[in-house]
């Protein structure tokens, strides 16, 4: 038998407290009669009568007792725990930024892993569990385990991120594991604060949510932006409140480490207001932070990269495309070099983007290609055909994000191979178009049809698509996008000559990321705050950054009061696998020893 | 108890139309108003027997001798008195009860003892609690009433209580069978039983008068007492419940039952009254309706 509410154990000192009246009751009231003969006589013939009649006042005490041992029990909710077979509990623990929140002492992720520690505390010892990490992406850490310690080690072990809870993937975890379990169940220990399934999900077994929290007093700084506004650089903050009551704000700017301004206000209940400042034009990293203290901390500042300084120098090798030439001059911070295709023989060293139009050098440079047009024979490419209608193209491809191909034709186009380390990104009956892909850990995009054969440049579509093709071939330079979300990786990028290249995270660690080539993505961006990226070229050191901001779904701490999550068995809910709740019983045991002392009171037996 | 025992005349009137029934004939040494068993001089008419010299000339039927020539002497009923004991139970438990049981019990001894005062008895007064107390010698004619009175009313209570003791001690007083009538509450730990027989055995004509308080018949108690014995000291813890009192009752009707059918069989009136009473109730209705007090002879 295990309890659910143990602490209710403390309403035990009452059976001491009875006793203790017990005694002082002892203290009898005097009344002196004429003679105790007739009494004694009475006394006498109860105790010749009824056997037990000496310990009848000793009954009553009993009765009470037991009373009040039964109530105590109710309260203490125990459980009959297990069937022979024993059940499978499925745990999601909630261990998204929101957790963090200090309204339940010490925070919610504590508060989370009690109500854990208390549910397992009272599965029966066949009962297995398994624990499912509710974070951005779901993680098994105890799978389908009977021993306590170790599930406890892992609840120990477990710490509240500063992502978001993505509730849809780890159900689709659950399930599947618990596919083919029988009495198996689904214990959702969150603060109800999940990006929910979008449509409702069901899982297959009884289904539980023990929320943890509710509202509490949070102000967000929600977003922080920089953006060039007619030649000025311009700051951008929203704050938020979430609290469920109004509240002051005061927020500090500081742009490089220094502080630039702080601005005072009140916000209503789930009201924001945004914030604008003029930057100095060679602001380079930008920080807002909220004064003062509230529930959660993690999201009382944000940062954001205004951009980086540095130009981007391209190289482009073509017979004069003034097409090319033009879209890619449109991209800010982009220097565009002409290089005559005959002097490029042998590739310049320097660039970080190479543009090669109809033609390509002897020896192809270590750096980000665009082909354009490719000479047969390389790239995959073939002879010239018509290439007939455009494919749909794939889902969520980046390459052609807002490019509408509708009133696109291409004449003539070269029969082209996507190679093994490539995809295609645009297709025509005939041949595919346009591929993209990853040679030698670099990124190239080969565009199989000159752009003289096609209408393609004078449409919208063109300068979106050059836009989209430079961003994914210089990530986080010419784009100059470099916020991430919390647990995003982090794509390094080195300059093809660079050294080393290392990250220093908000916490102060320096964590080596080039060498070894090709270099791995960053993915230790958990914590938010600024990242200083330092790329070491000839002994000359460069820094960028990059900023990871928490989520702002999670800066609401109120949370919802149910998730859109059913069983389809019947009765979703309480009782976990096999286990019976007893405080009924034992309510009406107390009931019925209580009647059973009136009883005995009032017949004085 | 200093009470003074006084009775309204009314009362006292209707007392000297009563009388103590004597069931056997009356052995007094005096003459009385009872008939004895001996012959003598009355005027009630008993029975013949022949004349035998030396008796009384005047009492020689002399119209048997006209018509028969034999002289028979006319025998008449001697009258003759009696003596009336009358024990007061004087323990400390008598003293209880609201209204207080000695009242009552005093108040009875002092009516009959003008009762049979007035009847031309004797009557002896003792109390008693645990062994005879006090005495009082034989007192005759009606004008002794109002010392005896004043001596019932200065009697003491107290002490714990032997009813058997008592009252084989007044043995000693050396009395001759009469009219014996005990007033007590019979609450005696060595029993009642011993003490009556006693007085059957002195061939006396015994009323018990058990007076008991109202809260002795209902005891109005609550919750959890301490009974405290006022003679004793002694102590019982009970804890009152519906159930108890109702033993109780029944105890104390078993109990009363038990001497009702005692004295039933040794020829012992039994009468049980609460100190509620007064003691004119208790003379002409009670013991009036339990014959132990009758209309005098005409």
């Amino acid at each position: 038998m295990n309890f659910y509410n143990l602490a209710g154990a403390w309403f035990a000192v009452i059976i001491p407290a009875i006793i203790l009246m017990y005694l002082l009751k002892r203290r009898r009231q005097d009344r002196p009669v004429a003679s105790i003969l007739l009494w004694d006589q009475v006394l006498r013939d109860a105790a010749a009568n009824v056997p037990w009649q000496r310990l009848r006042r000793n009954l009553l005490l009993f009765l009470q007792l037991l009373a009040a041992a039964a109530l105590i029990l109710a309260i203490m909710r125990p459980h009959l725990a297990g069937g022979a077979t024993g059940g499978s509990v499925f745990m999601l623990i909630d261990t998204s930024a929101s957790m963090q929140a200090t309204d339940v002492a010490p925070n919610r992720l504590a508060a989370a892993v009690a109500a854990a520690r208390r549910i397992i505390g009272g599965l029966g010892p066949r009962d297995e569990v398994t624990l499912i990490e509710l974070g951005q992406r779901p993680r098994v850490i105890v799978s389908a385990c009977r021993n306590r310690g170790q599930i406890d080690a892992a609840l120990a072990s477990l710490r509240a991120g500063s992502g978001s809870a993505a509730l849809e993937p780890a159900l689709d975890l659950a399930t599947a594991l618990a596919a083919g379990k029988r009495d198996a169940s689904l214990v959702i220990i969150s603060d109800g604060g999940v990006m929910p399934p979008e449509a409702g999900y069901t899982v297959p077994c009884p289904v539980r949510f023990e929320r943890i929290g509710g509202p509490a007093n949070n102000l967000a700084v929600e977003v922080v932006a920089a953006r060039a506004i007619g030649g000025r650089l311009v700051g951008l903050a929203r704050v938020r409140n979430h609290s469920p009551v109004e509240a002051d704000y005061a927020l500090e700017l500081t742009v490089d480490g220094r502080p630039l301004d702080v601005r005072r206000g009140r916000l209503a209940t789930g009201q924001s207001c945004e914030l604008l400042w003029e930057l100095p034009a060679d602001a380079r990293v930008l920080s807002a932070r909220l004064q003062g203290s509230d529930a959660l901390a993690i999201d009382d500042a944000g940062y954001a990269v205004v951009g980086e300084r540095g130009p981007v120098n391209v190289l482009l090798a073509s017979p004069g495309n003034v097409f090319i030439a033009r879209a890619l001059a449109l991209t800010p911070g982009v220097n565009v070099t002409n290089l005559n295709p005959d002097a490029a023989g042998v590739a310049p060293s320097g660039y970080d983007l190479y543009v090669y139009d109809g033609a390509l050098p002897s020896s192809l440079p270590n750096a980000p290609l665009l082909v354009l047009n490719p000479p047969a024979g390389s790239f995959g490419a073939g002879g010239e055909l018509t290439p007939g209608e455009f494919l749909p193209p794939r889902d969520g491809e980046s390459l052609l994000e807002f490019v509408s191909l509708a009133d696109v034709a291409i004449a003539k186009a070269r029969a082209l191979t996507v190679p093994r380390w490539g995809h295609a990104v645009l297709e025509a009956t005939a041949t595919p178009l346009i591929y993209a892909g990853e040679r030698n850990g670099q990124r190239v995009v080969v565009i199989g049809f000159d752009l003289h054969q096609s209408n393609l440049p004078l449409r919208p579509a063109f300068p979106i698509l050059m836009q989209n093709i430079v961003g994914w071939l210089l990530p986080g330079r010419a784009a100059g996008a470099r916020a991430l979300a919390p647990g995003e990786p982090f794509v390094v990028r080195p300059a093809p000559q660079a050294e080393s290249v290392t990250v220093t995270t908000p916490s102060g660690a320096g964590i080596s990321v080039v060498p070894p080539y090709p270099p791995k993505p960053f993915t230790a961006t958990d914590d938010p705050g600024l990242y200083v990226v330092r790329e070491r070229i000839g002994g000359k050191e460069s820094s960028s950054f990059f900023v990871v901001n928490p989520p702002p779904l999670e800066s609401a701490l109120a949370g919802a009061d149910s998730l859109p999550v059913t069983a389809t068995t019947a009765g979703d809910g309480d009782p976990l696998p096999g286990q019976r709740e007893l405080w009924s019983v034992l309510a009406w045991l107390a009931l019925l020893i209580l009647a059973a002392e009136w009883w005995v009171y009032n017949r004085g037996l | 108890m200093a009470d003074e025992i006084v009775f309204d005349s009314e009362f006292l009137q209707g007392l000297e139309r009563l009388r103590l029934v004597m069931r056997r004939r009356a052995t007094g040494a005096h003459a009385g108003e009872r008939r004895s068993q001996k012959k003598g001089s009355s005027v009630e008419f008993a029975d013949f027997r022949n004349y035998v010299a030396g008796d009384d000339l005047r009492q020689v039927d002399w119209n048997a001798y006209g018509r028969l020539e034999r002289m028979f002497t006319k025998l008449f009923m001697e009258e003759q008195d009696t003596t009336v004991l009358l024990y007061l139970d004087t323990s400390a438990s008598m003293a209880w009860g609201v209204p207080s049981k000695g009242l009552l019990a005093k108040r009875t001894i002092g009516a009959l003892a003008y009762l049979t005062l007035v009847g031309f008895d004797r009557v002896v007064i003792a109390a008693g609690n645990d062994r005879l107390r006090e005495f009082r010698p034989p007192a005759r004619g009606r004008g002794s009433a109002p010392d005896l009175w004043h001596y019932i009313a200065g009697l003491p209570f107290g002490g714990r209580t032997d009813l058997a003791r008592a009252l084989r001690e007044t043995g000693r007083l050396g009395l001759r069978s009469g009219i014996a009538v005990v007033v007590s509450d019979l609450l005696s730990p060595s029993g009642w039983e011993e003490g009556l027989q006693y007085l059957c055995h002195r061939r006396h004509e015994v009323t018990v008068i058990e007076i008991l308080s109202p809260d002795e018949l209902n005891p109005d108690l609550a919750g959890d007492l301490r009974l405290i014995d006022s003679e004793t000291g002694e102590t019982r813890d009970i804890s009152v419940t519906p159930g108890l009192l109702a033993a109780y009752a029944q105890r104390l009707a078993a109990r009363q039952e038990d001497i009702r059918r005692f004295c039933h069989s040794h020829g012992i009136t039994y009468l049980s009254v609460s100190s509620a009473r007064k003691a004119e109730d208790v003379i002409l209705d009670v013991l009036r309706g339990a014959g132990v007090a009758g209309r005098c002879r005409p």
